[in-house]
């Protein structure tokens, strides 16, 4: 009986300690992903700024570019408490059947892919929202437990 | 012309926070109102670009969806820092001011 009663008292302890800890854990800031952010934020932008010029002539920097973003990406994924960073990035990479609002980047280069070139005015406010996303993400890190 | 009845959706937003963010109304009306000018702002630059011909009518659903998005940034932002009610409240004005806006312009 008093056996039972401390293996009681032993695991609620656990339990309860394993809970403050976890509660304790906090979103620590990573140079990497600022300096990796800031980066794709300047050659995104400056691509962006290409589609005056047809699609096709920069396939090959478009592919280059995504696949960075998506190893960027994958860094985020791979950090401890960083569901809110991840969830930015996933506003800017990736359209999603549940949200029509996400995937700004992507929604920018299929319209670009459809009409072969865009007008002046159109890059203009696509560039200005690819770069605040990246903005808001840099922003997001930086106010993270040093 | 303005495109949107900026003062009605203020009206709104201060409402809004006044209900739905108690402890934080000042700055979530602060916070809304940021985001409601910036937001006009940009749909008025839309159709000012418009009458000169640098955007296409059909550009303007990406444009809305890319102000819902970069709202929903802050308001992941907002959740970061462990203001979920500013979360919340932040989603909540961009809908008062899209219903507005594409119904201004449309």
């Amino acid at each position: 009986m008093m056996k039972k009663l401390m293996l009681t008292i032993a695991t609620t302890g656990l339990a309860f300690l394993s809970v403050s800890l976890s509660s304790c854990v906090t979103s620590q800031i990573d140079p990497t992903s600022i300096t990796t952010a800031t980066a794709l934020k300047a050659r995104t932008v400056a691509l962006a700024n290409k589609a005056l010029e047809p699609y096709p002539t920069h396939v090959a920097d478009i592919t280059a570019l995504n696949t960075d973003l998506e190893a960027a990406y994958s860094h985020e994924k791979g950090r401890i408490v960083n569901t809110q960073t991840i969830a930015q990035w996933d506003l800017l990479l990736h359209e999603s059947p549940t949200d029509p609002s996400s995937g700004i980047w992507p929604r920018f280069l299929d319209h670009w892919q459809k009409k072969g070139t865009l007008k002046s005015g159109t890059i203009q406010d696509n560039a200005q929202d690819i770069g605040a996303a990246f903005d808001k993400i840099i922003s997001l890190e930086n106010s993270k437990t040093h | 012309m303005a495109l949107i009845d900026t003062k009605s959706a203020l009206n709104s937003i201060t409402d809004l926070a006044k209900t739905t963010v108690s402890g934080y109304s000042q700055q979530a009306i602060q916070d809304g109102t940021a985001l409601l000018t910036s937001s006009a702002e940009r749909l008025q630059q839309f159709a000012d670009q418009m009458a000169a011909g640098t955007v296409d009518e059909d550009d303007l659903p990406d444009l809305k969806l890319n102000i819902q998005a970069l709202a929903k940034m802050d308001a992941l932002s907002a959740t970061a820092i462990g203001k979920q009610q500013l979360a919340d409240y932040t989603n909540s004005v961009i809908d008062i001011l899209l219903k507005t806006a594409v119904k201004a312009i449309v």
